[in-house]
């Protein structure tokens, strides 16, 4: 009895072992983030916040254009995606929706190379000829690109958030004579929005920190544009500013590129614990109610 | 008692990882390690060198780190006792020399390379086929915007250029004495320069020589067209040469793969990668 209690044991230390590491690394990295961006914030001072990197080492540039590409990527994703998941849960035929899902979710595994290459050599070009740009290669296509890999996790997501409604909801409004196109805006759509919306600000939070697509489509500029609405000019981005400097940096350079990883670090995490404040709040809509 | 097992425990794990790292170190005097990293200008070469001397040679290993970290990256690797060879496109700065104080940087020469300015093919055939220094110069700092004023069609100019930090930038920002550009784009190799610019039909940019090809002709510059002799006797204004530095004179391994480097079956390799024998 007493030898199957400490072997119990063990296998519990062994696995408290295992959570603890992965915890240790989460921290290992939380720690020597802040820790190498420090001497960033202190040196640099408010400058920090500058659109001249290189003078005077400002991340204004890289977070105004990290801002842009998502902010241009929620307008194409959102609508977009939720628009798809509709159709997938709602309005498509079982058919259909047993073609159309697994694509999707094919589309979802495609690197983000892949996506930098094809928006490199087909997106960048056209845009180029539509808009009559001297160069296609902008903040405009880095949104374009991010919110086209984003969509996929999107339509996966308001599909199985629409799929969760519960079926008496919906039958109820339709019992009670309402049109399919009446459920799903005013019951069905409603209920699971929390949960869409939670999941797309998380699919856009991750393709915040995509960082090989938008160094191929936006290039590795420095310079930032004069305003917040040049979005067919190239200009800084947080990841591709940190992967095309950190190889030729060296001293105070070092440490302004881990205060971009900072700067990252919090928009993403703004960013998931939003989603999670939402998706908090629908389990406590349905489930209390 | 529970005590007493975790020690022994510790000890074991201990003794195991002493083991470990003894084998390793004995796999490790086996084939001597020479790691290099840098420009990646120099990259292609010190890569095509290393595999054919590690053909060659079985007790050394010439280790080309990729991606390449560029002429700044490697010196600065170097510094910190990293690598063994620190590859850079451009001569050393002082500003460097003077963080590493501990540290011999010694340059030692393997080729030469010049700063080809490429167009677009559209361009070139339009009949820009050469600049003077001063129009590259309006090019390059905003004063020419179309290319209509060099000679070309009417058409914006679309302005590529390495990333800050790039010996190839480094070289060329020198060369034709500027301190800022109005680019619409910067690019981390000199590969994403060429397929940028070939994929357009207003751009401009500039490479190594290696770099240049019939989809992104090179321009004449003061009317000298870059070519081996014209870089080598330096009268092709954006010329430069390629260094492998090392902390002190190179010796051991290092010395024999640098000394291959710059023997003539090395040179053949740089001749071959497009770049200027010694």
């Amino acid at each position: 009895m007493k030898k199957k209690l400490s072997k119990e044991h063990i296998i519990q230390g062994i696995f408290l072992l295992i959570a603890s590491f992965s915890i240790f690394i989460i921290f290992f990295i939380f720690f020597f983030l802040f820790k190498e961006a420090i001497p960033a914030f202190i040196e640099v001072g408010g400058d920090i916040f500058s659109t001249d990197f290189s003078n005077e080492l400002g991340l204004g540039g890289a977070i105004r254009g990290s801002l842009i590409v998502t902010g241009g990527a929620l307008l194409i994703a959102y609508p977009l995606g939720i628009g798809g998941g509709i159709f997938l849960s709602e309005v498509a035929s079982v058919w259909i929706r047993r073609i159309l899902k697994p694509i999707i979710e094919v589309l979802a595994g495609i690197p983000s190379v892949v996506y930098g290459f094809i928006g490199a050599i087909i997106l960048v070009p056209f845009l180029t000829d539509s808009f009559r740009m001297i160069s296609g290669f902008s903040l405009l296509a880095g949104g374009l690109i991010i919110g086209v890999m984003t969509l996929p996790i999107i339509i996966s997501i308001s599909d199985d958030s629409l799929k969760s409604v519960p079926r008496e909801i919906k039958e109820a409004s339709l019992a009670l004579g309402a049109t399919p196109w009446q459920t799903i805006k005013k019951v069905t759509f409603p209920a699971a929005s929390s949960g869409i919306f939670a999941g797309a600000t998380l699919g856009v939070g991750k393709a915040l920190g995509e960082t090989m697509a938008v160094l191929m489509v936006v290039s590795a500029i420095t310079r930032a544009p004069d305003s917040w609405f040049d979005i067919f000019e190239s200009g800084p981005v947080l990841t591709s500013l940190i992967a095309g400097h950190w190889g030729e940096a060296y001293g105070l350079k070092v440490n302004v590129l881990f205060a971009a990883g900072v700067f990252l670090f919090i928009i993403v995490s703004v960013m998931s614990i939003i989603s999670e404040i939402m998706q908090y709040r629908i389990e406590k809509k349905f489930k209390g109610g | 008692m529970k005590k007493i097992n975790t020690l022994r425990t510790l000890a074991v794990l201990a003794g195991v990882f002493a083991l470990t790292a003894f084998m390793s170190g004995c796999i490790g005097s086996e084939s001597e390690m020479v790691k290099l990293n840098g420009s990646s200008t120099v990259f292609p070469i010190a890569q095509r060198c290393a595999e054919k001397f590690d053909q060659e040679h079985d007790d050394i290993t010439v280790e080309v780190g990729a991606p390449p970290i560029g002429s700044g990256g490697g010196i600065t690797q170097l510094g910190e006792g990293n690598i063994h060879i620190g590859a850079a496109s451009r001569e050393i700065k002082q500003t460097e020399i003077d963080k590493f104080p501990n540290v011999d940087f010694t340059d030692n020469v393997i080729a030469f390379d010049g700063v080809a300015v490429i167009v677009s093919k559209d361009i070139y055939d339009a009949g820009v086929t050469g600049l003077t220094t001063a129009q590259l110069v309006d090019i390059y700092v905003g004063t020419v915007t179309n290319w209509m004023d060099v000679g070309g069609p009417d058409r914006q100019i679309n302005i590529n250029e390495r990333e800050e930090g790039s010996g190839t930038h480094d070289t060329f920002m020198a060369a034709i004495d500027i301190e800022e550009t109005v680019a619409n784009q910067a690019w981390p190799s000199n590969a994403e320069v060429k397929s940028a610019v070939s994929n357009s039909d207003n751009g401009i940019g500039y490479v190594g020589l290696g770099y240049v090809s019939n989809s992104t002709p090179a321009l004449k510059l003061d009317g000298i067209a870059p070519s081996e002799t014209t870089i080598k006797a330096g009268t092709y204004p954006i010329s430069r040469s390629l260094h492998m530095y090392t902390d002190g004179a190179p010796k051991g391994a290092v010395k024999v793969f640098i000394d291959f480097v710059q023997s003539s079956a090395g040179q053949d390799i740089i001749a071959d990668a497009g770049f200027i024998r010694l």
